[in-house]
């Protein structure tokens, strides 16, 4: 895959998100695209798309919606970096992989975002977003369970966790 | 050698990015050319792509909320007897205003407060994060949209512009975590004042500068005109008022008047911080000798000229 269709994909990912997928709000919480496809990236194309991937959606968030530029797209590449080494030591084919990498990136992600804020004295209380952090790794890992499994049997031609393949 | 390589990237870009942070931290006066171009060049796609947003969320809404219409109409049953009410003294209060409207007419009163120049635009993109609840609209330095302009719409405060862009800017809303709002009561006595803080939870928690303040759940509170936002907005409605015995404060809980999950249009009134001292220092100049030797003579003139 060219290195400009990842640029594309972000940027029609963030167009989408910030505008019609709102609607898909649940609990007040959206799904979180950028890590359920960096993840998807990391284990089923190369980890070079993931990093574009992560920094095009990242600078596209901090630029038109985010407080501080930058906070995105370096706690995005963290999940990457972490989630390059995490995924060595798994296996693919197995339908927990995804779920459980896209949890651990959703959890590590508000940790991160909540020890900068801490630092930088605009925290919110984590007991205010609880509800929306809970809602957001189910609704990740539900979707990011789907977007896996479909990319999965395109690429390989067999279904996830089809062990007789 | 390839993984260590890879390690210093990282480090390196988690540097840079921290600086980047630090130097964006509390909006920037001035956005980078790059930015601004890039706005203008997505804001007409993200607006296209937000009204159909809007309206397939307009038509499904009340599927969705068919149950809760028994419930809503009771509620409107009642705020509609409360509002008949309110008619008959306010219209009585309405005469009251004429007249004294009449009166600083003829006193040459200056509306320091007037909202004339505000300049109405669309909301294009909403936060996709689950932290804040930042939104983009599509007016920008263009349209005369400076920093810290205060962001209404037809319900109430909406929140301060963040970032200023040519043709689209960044918008904090009042709801969200430390964005502090000077309010008072909507009251002819008895106008206590206050400052508000988000809670990113939908609601605002302030706190009471009089520590004997008599409020009461659903008074309803305004901008008191302290800090960057104009006196007079709807804030919104209190519902619960609490007594910190620790700090001798009486806390307060407000429902905002506006419904931040379906902002779709705002109007911003641009933020006058030059204007207003340069008419903090006319009066001064005007009104040196002349008006102390004759005043009859200077107030005459200045209605005749009004």
């Amino acid at each position: 895959m060219k290195y400009r269709y990842v640029i594309l994909i972000g940027l029609a990912n963030f167009i989408l998100m910030s505008t019609i997928f709102q609607i898909f709000r649940i609990n007040d919480a959206l799904p979180n695209f950028c890590i359920i496809l960096s993840i998807v990236f990391v284990a089923l194309v190369s980890d070079k798309h993931a990093y574009v991937y992560v920094v095009t959606y990242g600078a596209l968030q901090d630029i038109f919606l985010g407080k501080i530029l930058g906070i995105n797209i370096l706690i995005y590449i963290l999940i990457v970096f972490l989630i390059i080494r995490l995924e060595r030591v798994m296996f693919k084919g197995n339908f927990l992989t995804p779920v459980f990498l896209i949890a651990f990136g959703t959890i590590f992600y508000h940790m991160v975002f909540y020890i900068m804020m801490f630092f930088l004295q605009s925290t919110i209380p984590l007991s205010l977003l609880i509800v929306k952090i809970a809602t957001e790794i189910v609704y990740n890992s539900i979707l990011g369970l789907i977007f896996y499994a479909v990319i999965f049997k395109k690429l390989n031609g067999y279904k996830l966790g089809d062990f007789n393949a | 050698m390839n993984e260590r390589y890879k390690k210093v990237i990282v480090v390196l870009m988690g540097i840079i990015l921290l600086v980047l942070m630090a130097i964006s931290f509390g909006g920037r006066e001035r956005i980078t050319f790059i930015e601004s171009q890039l706005g203008t060049v997505l804001s007409p796609i993200q607006r296209f792509l937000s009204g159909i947003g809007n309206f397939v969320d307009e038509k499904t809404e009340p599927i969705i909320n068919v149950l809760n219409y028994k419930t809503l109409n009771e509620d409107l049953t009642l705020e509609n007897e409360s509002l008949k009410e309110q008619i008959v003294t306010l219209t009585l209060q309405q005469k009251e205003l004429k007249e004294l409207e009449d009166l600083s007419q003829s006193m040459n009163y200056i509306n320091r407060f007037g909202i004339e120049d505000y300049v109405a635009c669309n909301v294009t993109s909403k936060d996709i994060g689950n932290w804040f609840n930042m939104f983009t609209i599509d007016a920008g330095s263009n349209q005369g949209i400076k920093k810290n302009s205060t962001v209404i719409n037809g319900s109430g405060l909406v929140g301060l512009v963040y970032e200023v862009g040519d043709n689209w800017s960044k918008v904090i809303s009042i709801i969200d975590h430390k964005s502090a709002v000077g309010f008072e009561m909507l009251r002819v006595t008895d106008d206590y004042d206050g400052i508000l803080n988000g809670t990113s939870n939908y609601e605002l928690v302030g706190e009471l500068y009089d520590p004997k303040a008599v409020v009461n759940v659903n008074d309803y509170i305004v901008t008191s005109g302290l800090g960057m936002y104009p006196k007079g907005i709807l804030i919104g409605r209190i519902y619960e008022v609490m007594d910190d015995k620790d700090l001798f404060l009486k806390k307060i809980k407000v429902v905002p008047a506006v419904n931040f999950k379906k902002i779709n249009k705002v109007m911003i009134i641009p933020y006058h911080e030059q204007t207003e001292t340069t008419e903090q220092t006319e009066p001064p100049e005007q009104t040196e000798p002349p008006e102390q030797t004759e005043p009859p003579e200077t107030t005459e003139t200045d209605g005749v000229n009004e």
